[in-house]
């Protein structure tokens, strides 16, 4: 115990617990811009081709609240 | 031939050729945990696909004079020693266990909520408090390190990071992070309960946008880039999670993908529960240092936990749409189970609510979070 910088130890890794937040933020930036980017692409798109198939719009809350549910239930049967 | 003579060439084959007379009570120690590892696995159903091997290994492992974890007379590898040096010193088998991983997940939620990486590296938290505390207990930095990964609840960033480090510490601390993955329904909703109040626990969160395929095909190669370019450390494990999910996401190689989630992700899984149970070898595992670990890697978890749903209540200080800060628990990673103990929590106060689908974001989100946790600790230590 007497051979560890403790200083050391303490300011390496408090840097690297902010570092993980650099860099899933860094990570969240990028999927947000490139999120964007894609629902651009995606209604040009669709303008661009009126008669192509409505995207779909997701499910609904109560759709949605179904598949959690089965899925919650299926996991919990194994 | 006489019977003196008769009876020395028994005794002599019994004590060398036999585990009669080798036989010691550190060892009937190892059976018994060994055989408690198989009762977990088989009777509580605890992450059974690991601990029934581990378990198995342990047990077969500590019998006197099996050619298992040693070398042969002409300094050849016996065979879990095959299996140890290949799969995991040679760190194969980790990567290839997130290559399936990859290949069985979606990562629409995390997607379609990218804010809930931050949660993922919240729950990182425990990492670096473990780290600190069992240094206090005489541990070298790099056994520290091996050690504080344990609560980012992620099997084989643990083995990974542990081969890496502190191979000495190998079975300990796979079966800590394993037992505890499998009782974070019993570790986490009193933490959870504890640190939210009722109206907190109420909150019903937007639902998610839908995301498109294009997404989920670029989301490998964002992530595995940004990641090999500020993490290098950690680039095989995240690269071949990453290509897991990109097979999958891709569509066009479905069987190299149904291989890697399918029968390749069972074949390494039986090497990998082999050879870490063959680890623990009585001289070896029997020291104090094991219990510390038992007890650090729960503390871990328990950090860990709370710095998941503290970093949701701050976000939730910033954000228009409130999150609830229930799905923060499952940024431990320990995927699924993590979501669903969030949502079993959630559902208690409103059984309208489904946190489901949400939780799986943070879920996600600390394996990224505990893959980055481990390269740091190896950019530091390795």
């Amino acid at each position: 115990m007497g051979t560890i910088d403790w200083g050391y130890a303490i300011s390496t890794l408090l840097i690297r617990f902010v570092g993980i937040f650099v860099v899933l933020g860094i990570l969240q930036v990028i999927m947000q811009i490139t999120g964007r980017i894609f629902a651009s692409l995606d209604a040009k798109k669709d303008r661009q081709s009126p008669d192509a198939l409505a995207p779909s719009k997701g499910l609904t809350q109560e759709e949605a609240a179904a598949v959690a549910m089965a899925l919650h239930l299926y996991e919990k049967s194994d | 031939m006489s019977w003196n003579a008769f009876v020395d060439i028994l005794l002599n084959i019994l004590h060398t050729q036999t585990g009669l007379f080798n036989l010691h009570y550190k060892l009937i120690i190892m059976w018994a945990i060994g055989l408690f590892f198989i009762y977990l696995a088989i009777a509580k159903k605890y992450e059974p696909l690991l601990l029934l091997p581990i378990g198995f290994g342990i047990f077969i492992v500590n019998f006197p004079l099996t050619p298992l974890m040693g070398f042969d007379a002409h300094g050849k590898r016996e065979l879990f020693n095959i299996f140890y040096h290949y799969g995991v010193e040679w760190e194969v088998i980790p990567c290839l266990i997130f290559l399936g991983l990859g290949a069985m997940t979606d990562f629409g939620p995390l997607i379609a909520n990218p804010k809930t990486l931050i949660v993922g590296a919240g729950a990182q938290l425990g990492v670096f408090v473990t780290f600190l505390g069992v240094l206090l207990f005489g541990f070298t930095l790099k056994e520290a390190a091996s050690v504080a990964i344990i609560g980012g609840a992620d099997g084989p960033t643990t083995i990974y990071l542990t081969a890496k480090l502190a191979p000495n510490l190998l079975g300990a601390n796979a079966l800590a992070a394993y037992s505890y993955m499998a009782m974070v329904p019993l570790i986490q909703p009193p933490i959870m309960k504890l640190l939210t109040s009722r109206e907190e626990r109420k909150i019903v969160m937007k639902q998610l946008r839908p995301v498109s395929k294009r997404e989920k095909i670029f989301f490998p190669l964002i992530v595995v880039g940004v990641i090999a370019l500020l993490i290098p450390a950690v680039t095989p494990l995240m690269g071949m999670f990453m290509l897991g999910n990109f097979m999958r996401e891709s569509g066009v190689v479905d069987r190299l993908a149904g291989s890697a989630q399918g029968s390749l992700m069972n074949i390494v899984t039986i090497f990998l529960g082999i050879s870490v149970g063959a680890t623990m070898q009585a001289d070896k595992f029997l020291t104090p240092k094991p219990l510390l670990i038992f007890t650090f890697g729960l503390i871990d978890f328990a950090v860990c936990t709370v710095g998941g749903i503290l970093t949701v209540k701050i976000m939730n200080l910033f954000l228009k749409d409130k999150m609830n800060p229930l799905i923060g628990s499952a940024g431990v990673s320990a995927v699924p189970m993590a979501a669903r103990v969030s949502q079993t929590v959630g559902q208690q106060e409103n059984p309208n609510n489904f946190l489901l689908m949400h939780a799986i974001g943070p879920n996600l989100a600390g394996v990224i979070g505990s893959a980055s946790a481990a390269g740091m600790l190896i950019a530091m230590f390795g």
